[in-house]
């Protein structure tokens, strides 16, 4: 794929375009499976770290840390399954081998250092947010969304959802997290 | 400027140099601050927890329908079986069988054999480089082995080290044995790229060759040098010795 079109591809599933999002899932599945068999992993483990970086490739251009590719697509999502699988062995106690040659890996992993990779389990804190975020309505959440994760400005999100003027969504955001905070207070004090 | 704009700032990534030294001393020295600080961003965790969960959901239903399409492959479970059945045997003892049960080395070479996948060339669909490597490892891929020894043949090995290895894989799969057994070889002497690999493929090749004592030189060198499908060489190792 040409620069353009990996670039297009990549305003596709920014906006949120589900065919992309499957088609891109379905193109790398088999390359990436085969570049994982050489760790001895479970099929389960490969499919599982395959997701795995192919949710955190997402989020990355949905967060805007991705902004044009500098690789191809399948570069990304290998290196990204490198790391997980990495991780993987270390926590089974395999021996990661130094002769696990990466060529691919190795010219482009300088962008990696962009790339946001979290911790697979969340702390109980951010569980009690998840379950109360998700009792509000249905525009703070959006909002909050947008906000956080897709990491919009104020600015951007007064265009997107047509409101009237940045105070206006300033307001509304510090209404939902007042909101939030009362609910979970009024719960656990 | 106010925190609550410090902070809005942070979080669409949009602070100055100036901002965020501000934005770092209040951290530490304005515990207020930080609570926000640290509510925001577990909040932040969260949201991204919501949509993970949403992702992955659809990803197992991609998963899902993928499967119902596609026939069943030889997995890695097969290969286990087959360990597990030889660790079997040797533990009843190998030697007393080896008397009437015949070391099958075509079955031995069969069952540990698999091609090496392409892991060096990357190819992308509708990608505009129309390069001879390019060709060779699409037809790698493919499985037209002998249009990719055709093109891998073209290639100057001595530009990319990866080539003689995959160039000796082709060989093997067009059961040209002599020239794959001294590419694999000149891949150990240059010491560059899959040494471990080739060592490998040439006990393999040494066992389909029903010479036993050369599996046994390069399964020893592979399990006391590198770690590259060790356990497997390990079972053979047992088996053969």
């Amino acid at each position: 794929m040409d620069k353009e079109s990996v670039n297009n591809t990549l305003e596709k599933l920014r906006k949120g375009d589900e065919a992309a999002f499957k088609r891109i899932y379905e193109e790398n599945r088999e390359k990436f499976l085969n570049f994982a068999k050489r760790y001895n992993l479970s099929d389960d483990e490969n499919i599982d770290a395959y997701q795995d970086a192919y949710v955190i490739f997402y989020e990355n251009i949905m967060s805007g840390k991705i902004e044009n590719f500098t690789s191809s697509i399948s570069t990304y999502l290998f290196s990204i399954g490198k790391y997980l699988i990495m991780d993987i062995l270390k926590k089974n106690k395999k021996q990661v081998s130094s002769e696990f040659n990466l060529s691919i890996v190795k010219e482009d992993d300088n962008f990696m250092e962009t790339i946001e990779i979290e911790e697979k389990s969340i702390s109980k804190e951010q569980q009690l947010l998840l379950t109360y975020f998700e009792t509000l309505g249905k525009k703070c959440q959006e909002l909050l969304t947008l906000f956080y994760y897709r990491g919009y400005t104020i600015n951007e999100i007064m265009k997107k959802e047509s409101y009237n003027s940045e105070n206006v969504v300033k307001s509304q955001k510090s209404r939902c997290m007042k909101t939030l905070r009362e609910r979970i207070k009024s719960d656990h004090l | 400027m106010d925190k609550e704009a410090l902070l809005t700032n942070y979080f669409s990534d949009s602070l100055t140099a100036e901002e965020r030294q501000l934005f770092n001393q209040l951290l530490e020295n304005d515990t207020k601050f930080k609570e926000q600080f640290e509510f925001e961003k577990d909040l932040k965790r969260a949201i991204k927890e919501k949509e993970r969960i949403q992702l992955k959901a659809k990803l197992q239903d991609f998963e899902t329908k993928l499967k119902h399409k596609s026939t069943p492959k030889t997995s890695n479970y097969k290969a286990w079986a087959i360990a597990a059945s030889i660790a079997i045997l040797l533990s009843v003892g190998w030697f007393g069988y080896d008397n009437f049960i015949k070391l099958d080395y075509n079955e031995l070479y069969s069952e540990n054999f698999q091609q090496y996948p392409n892991t060096s060339y990357t190819i992308t669909r509708g990608d505009t480089d129309d390069s001879t490597e390019r060709q060779a490892f699409v037809a790698y891929e493919t499985g037209n082995y002998k249009t990719a020894i055709e093109n891998f043949e073209k290639l100057d090995s001595n530009a990319k080290e990866y080539i003689d290895f995959y160039k000796a894989q082709t060989y093997l799969e067009l059961n040209k044995i002599n020239s794959a057994k001294s590419l694999f070889k000149k891949v150990i002497s240059d010491n560059v790229e899959f040494v471990a690999e080739s060592h490998w493929y040439l006990a393999l090749i040494s066992i389909k060759e029903k010479d036993k004592q050369s599996a046994i030189s390069y399964l020893e060198q592979l399990v006391t040098n590198y770690d590259f499908n060790k356990e497997k060489a390990e079972v053979l190792l047992d088996h053969l010795k």
